[in-house]
């Protein structure tokens, strides 16, 4: 059988996880299904928005118009609001690898997490995918909490939150704006990690990044249409799964790689990279308190499991090995 | 080999469609749930995917620059401070022939220092530039193609979305990208204000030349009806002046640190609109602009929908992947490969809206062409030049219709003739691609001298 | 059929209005953030949100005066070759190309728009978050009166065809 995927996401092959689905994903599973079996499999890729806008991948896999698609939860902040989990619980791991492994053992602990793809939005998760560590990039040098006072402040999405914490002025943004945002005075700083800082060039307008940690994210996710999927010889399925599952580690390895080199590579291009103090870190984690009570809380009202899943996360965590600054408490 | 079936039908299907006359914008809507069914098989998937397109494909703050620009240039024209402008600079550019169309070019240019896209540019100059021309005795079909080509300048001079999709895409940096468009555009400048001289030293007719110029309350196509006497050079200046604070206000403040494009254009919006006010719009012009705005842009964002959602569809066919191979596995010379290259930009850009072209083609081509030896900031540049040139080549030329569609009153124009029009404009834009392609240090000097030191 | 036409018209310049009025509105919103931000460092929330789903909004409510208007653009060249009833007949697969396009949109749209009100869906998160369900039900009454407006002028254009007249041409100088 000769079969043809369709597979999509709104952000271009610049961002890791698109540039892994383009280079790991889809060849890989080409291959196998080459080498192992008696069908041939091909794909039909289109990234950076040219089928589908990140905002509209999940109804694009749901609808099946495409078959696999990529993208971040938190552009279904409707649809998926307790899928950003990580975000409600700042200054996280650091490490994309375990980032990543710590979503696996909360989805696997909570089946709500994986099923509410199938039960309502007719796909099937392929694989977690973790971003690298986020930290903050400035137009200006920063030393203390104090000296973010009523800075305008990019984030986008949920992690404004962070910002609204610290008494920054958030200012909701799009990556591909930032640059010239910056580079107009719109905002003078964004929330991200140091690959993105490298492949949209902000360095060229933004040269002060704070390595303030606030942790890396699993809030992105590949997934395959359910019927689509069904139709499927089985040992083509098991083979995408299989490739899903390790598509879903190499986001943490390569990420976790990346990290060092993509700070050097900050330096080299002249950007003022320093770490803060652990007391900055505590100050900020202590502003952020009660906000993942209040999250959770919020959620739990909608029908959500966000009580269990932000404890879950938090323990789990703590088995991997992280340290919280301050030990956020659910009750 | 993907499935070329698919492709073939989608093309064929959609010229069939707009050559029997359905309106584009349906034409591609139909086409677009065409393919989505050709490829899916299922009604259902193919009715949601092309109604959350419907919804999502204007969702964007970028858009927003089409009816506030579109507002700033319909305040001007309404007051009638733009006509002053022209007079102004008809006067003190006494001895130059076609001083209009010169005018028209050089503010386009100066417009565009402010805008990231074109679409604003022609509709605003439409509503400016053309009622000014026509009383002057411009041939109608030179000062059609003078707005539409001039109005290129917009997307070709930063800032410019296409650049910063560009940029996006292919892991250049924007503000090289930025400061890169600076020579090409201004040479592209040169090349128009070139060849209206020409015209106006060859065939000085088509420029007005003997032609009296009709007292303003002669002219209604535009609805103008504030009477300036022409004699009144005081007030004349002081408008021109306020015009002139107005394009500094908006372009310094996205140039050098307050806004974005479209905060520009809302700002440029409102300051118009205090300006118009002061020169004593009243209400009821308000309202006219006001509502004349909203009947230009809606067929313009309609458009916008639906070639979009074309656009994904085609690129679901797997067009991409087909190009990639032809490339590789044709072993062609680099100049015939980007000779091919520009035609497939020239045929798509007949077909489809600019920002789309390059998330279709962009991807496959700026590795090809790396690979082959071209500078990519100039194979940026050239490729922006070469998709420009489809905002003018019939069927689909957005600045034609927009140009249109920004003059309804006039009695038996047709788009053709705006095309026609824009012809040597479009070929200014060939000439300056076959001079990017030879000459890449026009586009990358620039950017390297600027940035090689931070 | 004559009053239907002229409440269609009637409707459809309302919301073309509308339309315009809030994109002239869309004006001070943005430069009360551009100046909150500059001038007083407080943007006013949730103006990205708003501005984005203002455009959707105003695209669709002026979408039934575009088309009644005749400012939808069409390439009407090998058209015009035909004899008057040829054109007639032309117009009226036009007509109904643009009610099959928009009807199905109309449909289309409306689960989505339930969905976005019952699920109360937002755009935006932490500054401000901004309803999306009044830009969603705009998109179904907009791509319905773009339907209705494509039905009357492919009943007119029946009629002229039937008769062997030229279509039906819509002045745009309402
Ligand atoms: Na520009
Ligand atoms: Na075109």
């Amino acid at each position: 059988e000769n079969i043809r995927l369709r597979i999509a996401s709104g952000h271009p092959a610049v961002n890791t996880y698109v540039n892994l689905m383009q280079t790991f994903f889809v060849p890989e599973v080409t291959k196998r299904v080459a080498e192992r079996t008696q069908h041939k499999i091909e794909f039909v890729e289109g990234y950076g928005g040219s089928m589908v806008k990140t905002a509209d991948t999940l109804e694009g896999v749901q609808t099946g118009i495409i078959d696999i698609g990529g993208y971040c939860f938190c552009f279904e902040p409707s649809n998926l609001p307790l899928h950003g989990f990580q975000v409600m619980l700042p200054f996280g791991t650091m490490s994309p690898e375990r980032s990543v492994k710590l979503a696996r053992n909360v989805y696997n602990k909570v089946p709500y997490m994986s099923q509410v793809f199938e039960d309502k939005f007719n796909q099937k998760l392929l694989g977690l995918i973790s971003d690298n560590g986020y930290n903050l990039g400035t137009t200006f040098d920063w030393n203390t909490i104090s000296d973010l006072k009523g800075r305008k402040l990019a984030g986008a999405g949920l992690n404004l939150k962070w910002l609204e914490y610290a008494g920054a002025v958030p200012v909701q943004s799009a990556l591909p704006e930032a640059y010239t945002a910056m580079q107009t005075g719109v905002y003078f700083g964004w929330i991200m990690f140091p690959s993105a800082w490298v492949n949209f060039k902000l360095n060229e307008v933004a040269k002060y990044y704070t390595q303030i940690g606030f942790g890396a994210i699993t809030w992105h996710g590949l997934t395959i249409n359910k019927n689509r999927f069904n139709r499927l010889p089985k040992e083509v399925q098991d083979i995408i799964v299989e490739v899903g599952r390790e598509y879903e580690a190499k986001t943490g390895t390569v990420n976790e790689e990346g990290y060092p080199k993509q700070i050097e590579q900050l330096k080299t291009l002249g950007v003022t990279v320093k770490s803060v103090p652990d007391a900055v870190k505590l100050e900020w984690a202590n502003s952020l308190k009660g906000w993942p009570q209040e999250k959770a809380t919020e959620l739990d009202k909608q029908g959500l499991p966000a009580t269990l899943v932000l404890k879950t996360a938090l323990e789990e965590a703590e088995k991997l090995g992280h340290k919280w600054p301050l030990r956020y408490e659910i009750k | 080999m993907q499935n070329p079936t698919d492709l073939l039908i989608l093309i064929g299907a959609l010229l069939a469609l707009v050559f029997s006359g359905i309106h584009i914008a349906v034409a591609l809507g139909l086409c677009s749930m065409l393919g989505l069914f050709l490829m899916t098989g299922d009604i259902h998937g193919m009715i949601s995917f092309a109604s959350s397109t419907a919804y999502e494909a204007l969702r964007d703050y970028v858009f927003a620059v089409i009816p506030l620009f579109m507002l700033m240039g319909e305040f001007l024209a309404k007051c009638g401070a733009a006509r002053d402008l022209f007079t102004l600079v008809n006067r003190s550019m006494n001895r130059i022939k076609g001083r209009l169309g010169v005018a028209t070019v050089l503010a386009n240019a100066l417009f565009a220092f402010v805008t990231g896209v074109s679409i604003a540019a022609a509709a605003a100059f439409s509503k400016i530039a053309y009622p000014e021309m026509r009383r002057h005795g411009y041939e109608r079909k030179f000062a059609l193609g003078c707005i539409a080509g001039s109005a290129c300048l917009g997307m070709l001079i930063p800032p410019s979305v296409l650049m910063i999709v560009w940029g996006v895409l292919t892991e250049l940096s924007i503000g090289k990208l930025f400061i890169a468009g600076i020579i090409p555009g201004i040479l592209v400048v040169l090349l128009y204000v070139g060849y209206i001289a020409w015209v106006a030293y060859r065939q000085p007719h088509r420029v007005g030349e003997g032609f009296k110029p009709q007292p303003v309350q002669a002219l209604s196509a535009d609805g103008q009806s504030v009477d300036v006497p022409e004699a009144d050079l005081r007030a004349i200046l002081w408008s021109t002046i306020g015009i002139v604070a107005l394009i500094v206000i908006v372009l310094g403040g996205i140039w050098f640190g307050f806004f974005t494009p479209t905060e520009g254009a809302g700002v440029g919006a409102t300051l118009a609109l205090v300006l118009a006010i002061s020169r004593g719009m009243r209400l009821k012009e308000m309202m006219e602009a006001v509502v004349s705005v909203g009947r230009t842009s809606a067929p313009l964002l309609l458009l916008l929908v639906t070639a979009q959602l074309y656009s994904r569809v085609l690129s679901m066919t797997g067009v991409t992947g087909m190009a990639q191979d032809f490339f590789s596995q044709s072993g062609m010379s680099p100049y015939v490969v980007l000779l091919m290259m520009v035609l497939v930009w020239f045929v798509l850009g007949m077909l489809i809206d600019s920002i789309s072209i390059i998330l279709l083609t962009v991807p496959v081509f700026a590795p090809v062409a790396a690979a082959m030896g071209f500078d990519p900031i100039a194979f940026a540049i050239l490729g922006i030049l070469a998709i420009e040139t489809g905002l003018l080549t019939p069927p689909f030329g957005i600045l034609a219709f927009t140009v249109r569609a920004s003059i309804p009153n006039e009695p038996g124009l047709k788009t053709g003739e705006i095309f026609l029009g824009s012809v040597p404009y479009w070929i200014v834009l060939l000439i300056a691609i076959v001079t990017i392609a030879v000459f890449p240090a026009l586009a990358t000097w620039l950017p390297n001298l600027a940035l090689a030191n931070p | 059929m004559e009053m239907l036409r002229r409440l269609n018209d009637r409707v459809t310049k309302i919301l073309l209005v509308l339309a315009a009025l809030l994109a002239f509105l869309l004006c001070f919103l943005v430069v009360a953030d551009v100046i909150g931000r500059g001038a007083f460092n407080s943007p006013v929330k949730g103006t990205t949100e708003i501005v984005s789903l203002s455009i959707v909004v105003i695209c669709f409510l002026q979408a039934g005066f575009a088309i009644r208007s005749g400012g939808m653009l069409n390439v009407d060249m090998f058209v015009l070759m035909g004899s008057p009833r040829v054109q007639s007949v032309m117009a009226c697969i036009a007509a109904l190309a643009g009610l099959v396009f928009f009807g199905v949109i109309c449909y289309g749209s409306w689960d989505g728009a339930m969905h976005a009100w019952t699920s109360n869906e937002f755009e935006g998160e932490g500054a401000l978050r901004v309803p999306v369900w009044p830009a969603r039900f705009i998109v179904v009454l907009g791509t319905f009166m773009a339907s209705i407006s494509y039905l009357l002028m492919l009943l007119q254009n029946i009629g002229l065809a039937i008769q062997g007249k030229p279509p039906a041409t819509f002045s745009t100088t309402h």
